[in-house]
């Protein structure tokens, strides 16, 4: 392993000082730009001329920066194993970062990187939230894979520091799932990426609506109503249709070949076309692992597995990072014993029929208020009645689908918002665990369940609602017996090197 | 079924709530005295003045004269070798449990009120969040938080 402290590739420039551009045009252009528009009335020409000069000036700047930057930016292996990264030229910095408090290491190389053989390189801790707790831009491929085995702490894998100089020429062994053509075909056209993506998009297409001349109403209302709901109909569909297909184009350049891997204590991920990521993810830092399954998926019987880590995962371009995008069900069970050990599925137990009213109440109370406004007092307005209908159905739906259940180590919590997702904690991962109740859940004997693990805050609690009050208490003792027998750290089933 | 937790907090948390509530019911009687003068004025209806006074009276007396004797009574800690639990909530009942060797950090922290009163409230902390028991003693926060912490440092588990 080196130990001398050494500078990344020099093509980390090319790209650093395109980051610094993004950022120092407008304010520097801004500038010359303000001189000008003073001087601009003694001589245009020379205006013109600065604003030019403030352009290159620009340029020039944010290629000194990123120069500077590769420049001061040093990183190394220190004798005990530790990363130790230097950089800043006014503002020195140092970080030191012990393998133990390694969450994962994702590398990332975009197109230039690729021609060139060179990845970025982040370490993520628990600590960071989503940012890279270190990030080092163009590492050539060897060293990257030399220092994420160095990362790897000696208690994890085996004796490390060869073998995983090794590993990095030999093909990976042990289980591995790759996507195939067709696969990702199905991923692309299942995903809901572009429709959530029409959804942000909504208030955007509104205002542009807003903007639109009152002319442009004019003929509309002229027109016959028929024609018109035609074309607004029509209007909606080729935005869904062009939503659907650009999320789906998406969605196939982030899985193309989507590979999966586990060797040793780790699980590494590679996917992306133009951009390509791989990410290593520690067995013994997964805190919780999910089975999703959106609304599409489901019809067509697929799951996506992830897994929850401190520090990666949700909010990610990949959600909790995710395993595998396309498994039937019965593979998916495989997969969190097999790929993800000790995740075996308990059975799920559904919460109680009593619960059903309190499940279509919630999903159908909000709605309701509106469409009664609107069948009383808007002609046809009782066509609107439709809207609680289907809320009250999807409540069933949502109940239908929650429920939990335990076995061996193993808490399964399981719910839907719109897509359903069964949540796997191990035991000793629950970082605290709570029920409870309010008034109405107390006379008919329910409880809220959750449990929170040490993901990424918004997606650190999973709940479910209104299950039997016994069996609520049941699971806060079950984690609390975890907790008696506590001499030897639980370290799951034991992770047998493949 | 568990038993609730054996620990009430500090019985001075009561007059802190009382007269952090009384802050809150000295806006709404505010409120309600607007209300009444302009009604006086006869900008107002009359049953606008005589609800408004109805909704602070019945409000002050909850949030000074209630909720902060019920919130105290409800209030339940206690902590094991393995596990801190607590038991809480005016409406909605909550237990919450946490594993010992899960605890990251224990504080005490104090603000005026707190402090006029000598209570500390601690703050458990945990990778996946935060939880707060309000209103110790100093002493017994203190202990207490020493305690957690001495219990939690036997794990060698990160995260």
């Amino acid at each position: 392993m080196w130990s001398d402290p050494r500078r990344a590739h020099p093509a980390g420039v090319i790209v650093t000082s395109l980051r610094y551009v993004g950022a120092l045009l407008a304010p520097v252009t801004g500038w010359f730009f303000a001189i000008a528009a003073v001087l601009e009335d003694a001589r245009a020409a020379f205006g013109s001329l600065l604003i030019v000069f403030g352009l290159v000036f620009a340029g020039v700047l944010a290629v000194l920066l990123a120069w500077v930057h590769w420049y001061r930016f040093t990183y190394q292996v220190a004798e005990d194993g530790s990363l130790r990264v230097e950089h800043g030229l006014i503002v020195r910095k140092s970080t030191r970062l012990s393998p133990e408090r390694v969450q994962s290491v994702d590398t990332k190389a975009n197109l230039l990187f690729r021609v060139l053989g060179l990845v970025t390189v982040d370490i993520h801790t628990a600590g960071r939230g989503q940012e890279p707790e270190v990030s080092i831009a163009a590492m050539t491929e060897e060293d990257a894979h030399q220092l994420a085995a160095a990362l790897r702490p000696a208690s994890r894998g085996q004796a490390v520091t060869e073998a995983a100089a090794d590993a990095a020429e030999e093909p990976p062994q042990g289980p591995r799932w790759r996507l195939t053509g067709s696969e990702l075909a199905l991923v692309a056209v299942t995903s809901s990426a572009g429709l959530i993506a029409l959804a942000a998009l909504a208030p955007l297409i509104g205002a542009l609506v807003s903007m639109l001349p009152e002319s442009a109403f004019d003929v509309e209302i002229v027109a016959p109503s028929g024609t018109v709901i035609a074309a607004v109909a029509g209007g909606a569909l080729v935005l869904l249709v062009a939503a659907w297909v650009v999320g789906s184009v998406a969605t196939a350049l982030q899985f193309w070949d989507f590979l999966v891997v586990r060797s040793g204590g780790e699980v590494r991920v590679e996917w992306g076309l133009l951009q390509r990521n791989t990410r290593n993810v520690p067995l013994d830092r997964v805190q919780a692992v999910r089975y999703t399954e959106g609304l599409l998926r489901q019809a067509i019987g697929r799951v996506t597995v992830g897994v929850d880590a401190a520090g990666i995962g949700a909010g990610g371009e990949l959600g909790p990072t995710v395993l595998h995008p396309l498994l039937t069900a019965a593979e998916a069970r495989r997969f969190g014993e097999v790929m993800v050990q000790g995740h075996s599925t308990p059975g799920i137990r559904s919460v109680p029929r009593r619960a059903l009213r309190r499940y279509v109440f919630r999903s159908t109370v909000l709605p309701l208020l509106p469409s009664l406004v609107v069948a009383w007092f808007v002609p046809y307005g009782w066509a609107a009645l439709v809207i609680p209908c289907v809320a009250a159905a999807w409540g069933v739906w949502v109940y239908r689908d929650a429920g939990w259940g335990v076995s061996g180590e193993v808490l399964a919590i399981r719910w839907r918002s719109v897509a359903r997702t069964t949540a796997l904690v191990r035991r000793s991962r629950v970082q605290s665990v709570s029920v409870s109740q309010h008034p109405l859940q107390k006379i008919a004997g329910l409880a809220t369940l959750s449990v929170r693990v040490a993901a990424s805050p918004a997606n650190a609690t999973f709940t479910v609602r209104h299950v039997d009050e016994t069996d609520a208490l049941g699971a806060l003792e079950w984690v609390s017996e975890g907790t008696q027998r506590r001499g030897e750290p639980d370290t799951g089933a034991p992770i047998e090197a493949v | 079924m568990r038993p609730d937790p054996t620990e009430r907090i500090d019985g001075r948390a009561v007059t802190v709530w009382r007269l952090a509530g009384a802050l809150g019911a000295l806006i709404v009687v505010a409120a309600a005295g607007v209300a009444i003068g302009l009604s006086a004025a006869g900008v107002l209806p009359a049953f606008v003045a005589a609800t408004a006074a109805a909704v602070a009276i019945v409000a002050s007396v909850l949030i000074v004269g209630v909720v902060p004797k019920v919130r105290w009574l409800r209030w339940r800690y206690e902590v094991s070798e393995s596990e801190v639990y607590f038991r809480h909530g005016l409406i909605v009942r909550k237990r919450v449990l946490i594993p010992m060797t899960r605890v990251q950090h224990v504080d005490t922290t104090a603000g005026p009120l707190l402090r006029a009163f000598g209570l500390s409230s601690v703050t458990v902390a945990t990778a996946g969040g935060q939880h707060e028991i309000p209103a110790l003693s100093d002493e017994v926060a203190d202990r207490l938080r020493d305690r957690i912490a001495a219990l939690a440092r036997v794990t060698e588990d990160v995260v």
